[in-house]
């Protein structure tokens, strides 16, 4: 070993079968603290962190998405290409390196396939063999020292509940040994090490099955009938909950948002840096904030139904249903999140293994009738069909969520065969056994998360904010901001009001279109402002009575049923939000996708509104 | 010729060919249906959905219909 080596810190690569216990191992290691490494073109977070060994020494650990071989090539965007991508630039590298990986020791056969691709690397490392508490409550004992001299590698054997002080410090140590030891390459069979390995112990006779829990829980919650209707009911319960969450949230936001308006204005008047510090910085402000507690309850929903293992058996339950529409059974919880909200269903996404298959339903999320369309949906519906029958009204709305449904559907019908070309990974997964999260891990998770919602999307979305606040108040005049029929986007409504009243929508519609770009709920309040109403929260009656009579200069009424269609239409399919633009952005890494989503939702909601218009128009 | 998708529920089988391309083969493969493994059909998802499936060395797997269709096998 060189000197230079010594001096330089140490890279710890945590490699492993997905749910082997390489996040609780992370979290030991590290203390739960994390920064998401920078790597571009990569979709999937790398959570790192630099830890001290116990001789002194820096060591960086990176923990790597969850591989099952270095050698099977199925694509260099899956989590497989990327970890096999980090293993193979490291060696490459020269820099001193050490592969930890962590393996269930329930399941060692399987996962000593993946240390003998890791022992072929040549590079110095470590198996650590976790749940050892269950091993041992099964009757099953490791030689530990045995499996250091079959594979080469330095053993230690950890319990996975065990994150104290006892599991970091054997584990480190080992580290420290394998540098120092170097590679050892050792050329061994999978199967026959594990016979050798592994004593078992009380097993009366091993042809006769023990009925493990998993295998009793299994019984019911994938029992043709039951399992269904049970996931279906904890999907709706978790969707209940995001749902419901979101109104006190954004009620409490306003109120925050209206009391420090209130307190500025007292402090300092009613100028114009006033106004865009309220109305466009501390708006803003409040929307990413509004989002946050979404953002957690989802978080640790999703990581508490991966880790007990029920998230595999959904989507072992809804594979076959959303496989028509070129989806798995994976797909089902980030697609119904979106009728909450898209931000925090984006997220979700994460736990679609296959990218091509996770981009489909990035893509599409945006047209689930998520909360902040109902708004528009109650005003327009109040204004032009209030004389109809509540059921007629019920109907109307229960149809417009089905055509978000049916959109979305379409559009992954139609992007897999056009945009997201290409193989899918083939539906096999890991149904893990049935297990108790960890809470540290859940925390740490939903840390991780609310950090990097509130730095990646959060400043998109206070910029954006800002930038629609300019929209609505130029030219600024010498009393303050101009009257919004006056504005820069009163201007463009105008400008653009020939093309877009083909689908009946005159300039004061486009201005609420172009004040609801970055949040479609702003659609009301926009034309509140416009219809002369101040406080339209307190009286959307009095709104819709006035957009349902408004008339020209030749008396006759300027909005009918046709118009109101189109627009409904229209923010049926529109991205009309920033924050899910930013959040895709967040997703894809990438600005190519958010803009697609654009264009492609705006394009088509404007034909779609043409068309209903024109038809509506003439019958 | 016996299919993974043919067999019934609590049958136990050898995977004897693997009908991939070499590369989805090997990744197959490594998840643990590799060719001279014990799997045991454990459950069928409802209305052609895939296959529930343990391996010799514990491991649980949901296999789709199509996916089992390629995989040959034999009775123990």
């Amino acid at each position: 070993m060189s000197e230079g080596s010594t001096q330089q810190a140490l890279r710890v690569l945590l490699v492993g079968r997905p749910n082997a216990g390489k996040s609780s191992l992370y979290n030991a290691l590290t203390g739960g603290s994390a920064r998401v490494g920078n790597y571009p073109g990569i979709t999937v977070d790398i959570l790192e962190s630099t830890v001290t060994l116990p001789s002194g020494r820096k060591a960086s650990v990176s923990d790597l998405p969850g591989l099952y071989s270095l050698t099977a090539k199925i694509g260099a965007d899956t989590d497989e290409g990327i970890a096999q991508r980090h293993i193979e630039a490291a060696k490459k590298s020269g820099n001193p390196t050490v592969i930890v990986q962590v393996l269930d020791g329930e399941q060692l056969g399987a996962h000593l396939r993946l240390s003998k691709e890791i022992g072929d690397l040549a590079l110095p490392s470590v198996l650590v063999v976790s749940h050892r508490d269950e091993m041992e409550s099964a009757g099953l004992t490791l030689d530990e020292a045995a499996l250091a001299k079959a594979t080469g590698a330095e053993i230690a054997w950890i319990s996975a509940r065990a994150h104290g002080e006892v599991a970091k410090s054997s584990v480190m140590i080992a580290i420290e040994n394998a540098f120092a030891a170097g590679p050892r390459m050792v050329a061994f069979d999978a199967r026959e090490v594990t016979k050798q390995v592994l004593k078992v112990e009380a097993l009366a006779d091993e042809n006769v099955p023990k009925k493990s829990p998993s295998a009793a829980l299994d019984r019911w919650l994938l029992h043709p009938l039951v399992g269904p209707v049970l996931f279906l009911s904890v999907m709706a319960a978790l969707f209940a909950a995001v749902f419901i969450i979101a109104d006190p949230a954004t009620t409490a936001v306003d109120a925050g948002v209206e009391a420090t308006r209130a307190f500025v204005t007292r402090r300092f008047g009613e100028g114009i840096v006033v106004s865009f510090f309220v109305d466009g910085i501390v708006a803003g402000v409040g929307t990413v904030l509004a989002f946050m507690p979404q953002i957690v309850l989802l978080t640790v929903a999703m990581e508490i139904l991966e880790a007990t293992g029920y998230l595999a058996r959904g989507a072992f339950l809804l594979d076959r249903v959303l496989g028509l529409l070129g989806l798995s059974g994976r797909s089902f919880l980030p697609l119904l999140m979106g009728h909450a909200c898209a931000i925090p269903a984006l997220g979700a996404t994460r736990v679609i293994r296959d990218p091509r298959e996770r981009l489909t339903a990035i893509l599409v999320i945006p047209l689930m009738t998520c909360s902040a369309r109902l708004p528009t949906y109650g005003l327009l519906i109040t204004a032009f069909f209030g004389a109809r029958s509540v059921w007629y009204r019920s109907g109307l709305m229960v149809a417009l969520y089905a055509l978000g449904v049916l959109s979305g559907l379409v559009a992954s019908v139609v992007l897999r065969r056009t945009v997201i070309t290409g193989r899918s990974l083939p539906m096999v997964i890991e149904m893990p056994r049935y297990r108790l999260p960890q809470w540290r891990n859940v925390w740490a998770r939903a840390r991780h998360a609310s950090k990097h919602f509130l730095r990646d999307v959060g400043t998109t979305i206070v910029s954006v904010s800002a930038i629609l606040w300019v929209a609505l108040s130029v030219p600024v005049t010498a009393v303050g901001a101009t009257a919004i029929d006056r504005s820069l986007a009163a201007n463009l409504g105008r400008f653009f009001e020939p093309v877009t009243k083909l689908a009946g929508f005159d300039w004061r519609i486009n201005i609420g279109l172009i004040g609801s770009f970055g949040a479609r709920e702003v659609m009301v309040s926009t034309m509140g402002v416009i219809f002369g109403l101040e406080k339209v929260n307190d009286d959307s009656t009095r709104l819709a009575e006035r957009i349902a009579s408004a008339r020209d200069s030749s008396g006759a009424l300027v909005y009918g049923v046709p118009n109101a269609l189109a627009l409904l239409m229209f923010f049926v399919i529109a991205c009309q939000c920033m924050s899910t633009v930013a959040a895709i952005r967040r997703e894809t890494k990438s600005w190519r996708w958010p803009l697609f989503v654009l264009a492609y939702t705006y394009v088509a909601a404007f034909v779609l509104a043409v068309m209903v218009f024109q038809v509506a128009s003439r019958s | 010729m016996l299919r993974l998708s043919e067999v019934a529920i609590g049958e136990s089988v050898m995977l004897e060919a693997c009908e991939l391309s070499p590369d989805l083969a090997e990744w197959v493969s490594a998840i643990g249906l590799s060719v001279g493994d014990t799997l045991q059909l454990l459950q069928r998802g409802t209305a052609g959905g895939p296959l529930h499936v343990r391996t010799e060395n514990g491991v649980e797997l949901a296999v789709s219909r199509d996916m089992a269709a390629s995989l040959t096998v034999r009775r123990l």
